[in-house]
């Protein structure tokens, strides 16, 4: 099976089937338009993502390489925060800095299933607790005055539950 | 040996020394040697390119929340809005609220919903400006998302009531029964006026002006309703509306302080009672009594039964 060599912002190479790297569009769109699927030589340059990063979302491209693509459609549907699989979901038990780059990453690669996934994990992180809870969880400072808080509030009571 | 033969020296003899642990800042004059602060945060990754650590406070990169306010359900915004500033003002954008649409009330056929009355269907909010596509697209949300719908069929009681700025009241008669509309805002109106009136002046040092916007949160009150909420009281005899609150918008001073449901002695009917008082003063000053009313109903701005009361 034909294969290309990815390298990551740290320069460690990763010799990576084509079909999976394909699943990323900038990669995807980076062989086509330069030409270079032909060519085992040749190195995509990645100076976006990290070696530890990269393995990663390679691990979980090799995971999910038989996933059909999503369509237009798809995109367009609800998207629920409940369907998450589980070994997406012992994929995702990582720290929150890996968590974040994994959206970066996801979001420079193109990966619309990964950007997903990633999103609403942290989403689903956000359920059900409250905007102190959520501050503390990610280390957030609230930068908010009283009336700024109050402002903020009063503009979503739609979504208040009472 | 040169000079800098001799800084060379030095920085060697320090990289020795410390094995790395050292940053060396050199210059061809001085040199500086400063101990490298060791993170305390737990959950750093091998780069921190997505955040910026300062004091174990994350200031976290505006295009991660981004993704994630894609991603977050129409009960869960409030929430997200209030996490900082950054999170509010996403909530605050355009691509938030089109996207919020987008997932929960695009119809599955050529954008039609049938969910939807005309004047929310896609093709009438497409265009409309930032303010009203909110305020539209909130509409929206509680003909096509089920955790919203729900909380209208249940409806909302009177606490939500409690505390807000009594605007005004108007009755209508409709056959053998009296419809008693009261109108209440969670906010000063002539605040709103006030903001509006800022927001329209002319300002002539620009870079004071893009200084002010920095700090400070825009309000994003665009449906002229927003914030009213709307207390509907069917009863059989007519109450008239005591005088001191017959006061017109600009004039709004009394809030709603406690609400009263009692069962009437032959246990047939209710009696509603609403307590108002002034700003500042605790102590009820007007008590409104209905006695043996049919029904109440509270109807904030986003019901789809509002538009049929309000003034």
């Amino acid at each position: 099976m034909p294969s290309i060599k990815l390298q990551s912002s740290d320069e460690e190479i990763f010799d990576t089937d084509i079909q999976i790297a394909k699943c990323s569009g900038t990669i995807k769109t980076m062989l086509e338009d330069c030409g270079m699927e032909d060519d085992e030589n040749a190195i995509v340059p990645l100076p976006n993502v990290n070696s530890t990063i990269l393995r990663k979302v390679l691990t979980w491209a090799h995971y999910h390489k038989d996933d059909p693509q999503p369509t237009e459609d798809d995109e367009s549907k609800e998207k629920r925060t409940d369907d998450i699989i589980s070994w997406d979901a012992d994929f995702l038990k990582v720290d929150q800095g890996t968590l974040f780059e994994l959206i970066l990453a996801a979001n420079y690669l193109d990966i619309k299933g990964l950007l997903e996934l990633t999103c609403k994990t942290v989403a689903n992180m956000i359920k059900g607790k409250t905007p102190e809870e959520i501050r503390k969880t990610f280390n957030i400072k609230k930068d908010f005055t009283p009336a700024e808080e109050e402002q903020v509030r009063k503009e979503n009571e739609w979504c208040e539950e009472k | 040996m040169s000079f800098d033969a001799d800084c060379d020296e030095f920085i060697q003899n320090k990289l020795f020394r410390t094995r790395g642990k050292c940053a060396i800042y050199a210059r061809q004059s001085d040199v500086y040697v400063a101990v490298k602060q060791k993170s305390t945060f737990r959950a750093i990754a091998p780069t921190l390119a997505m955040a910026e650590s300062n004091n174990n406070v994350i200031n976290m990169r505006h295009d991660i929340w981004f993704h994630i306010s894609m991603h977050i359900d129409p009960e869960d915004v409030q929430t997200f809005a209030l996490i900082c500033k950054q999170t509010a003002r996403l909530v605050a954008s355009r691509a938030f609220w089109r996207n919020l649409y987008r997932r929960h009330c695009t119809g599955a056929t050529s954008g039609w919903n049938l969910d939807l009355p005309a004047q929310l269907q896609l093709e009438q909010i497409r265009n409309c400006d930032i303010r009203a596509l909110r305020a539209l697209v909130i509409e929206a949300l509680f003909h096509c998302h089920r955790p919203l719908k729900v909380r209208l069929e249940q409806g909302y009681n009177l606490d939500w009531l409690v505390q807000r700025i009594f605007v005004s009241c108007w009755q209508t008669q409709y056959q053998c029964l009296w419809i008693m509309c009261y109108k209440f805002w969670n906010r000063q109106p002539q605040v709103q006026r006030e903001s509006e009136m800022d927001s329209s002046e002319v300002v002539n040092d620009w870079e004071s002006l893009a200084e002010d916007d920095e700090g400070q949160l825009e309000p994003t009150l665009g449906n002229p309703n927003e914030g009213v909420v709307l207390l509907i009281v069917l009863c059989r005899h007519f109450v008239p509306t005591p005088n001191q609150l017959s006061y017109s918008h600009q004039e709004a001073r009394f809030r709603l302080r406690a609400t009263r449901e009692l069962l009437c002695t032959d246990m047939r009917a209710k009696n509603l009672e609403l307590d108002f008082s002034e700003d500042g003063c605790q102590n009820v000053s007007v008590t409104v009594k209905y006695a043996r009313i049919e029904k109440y109903k509270v109807l904030p701005w986003w019901h789809p039964d509002f538009q049929r009361f309000v003034k």
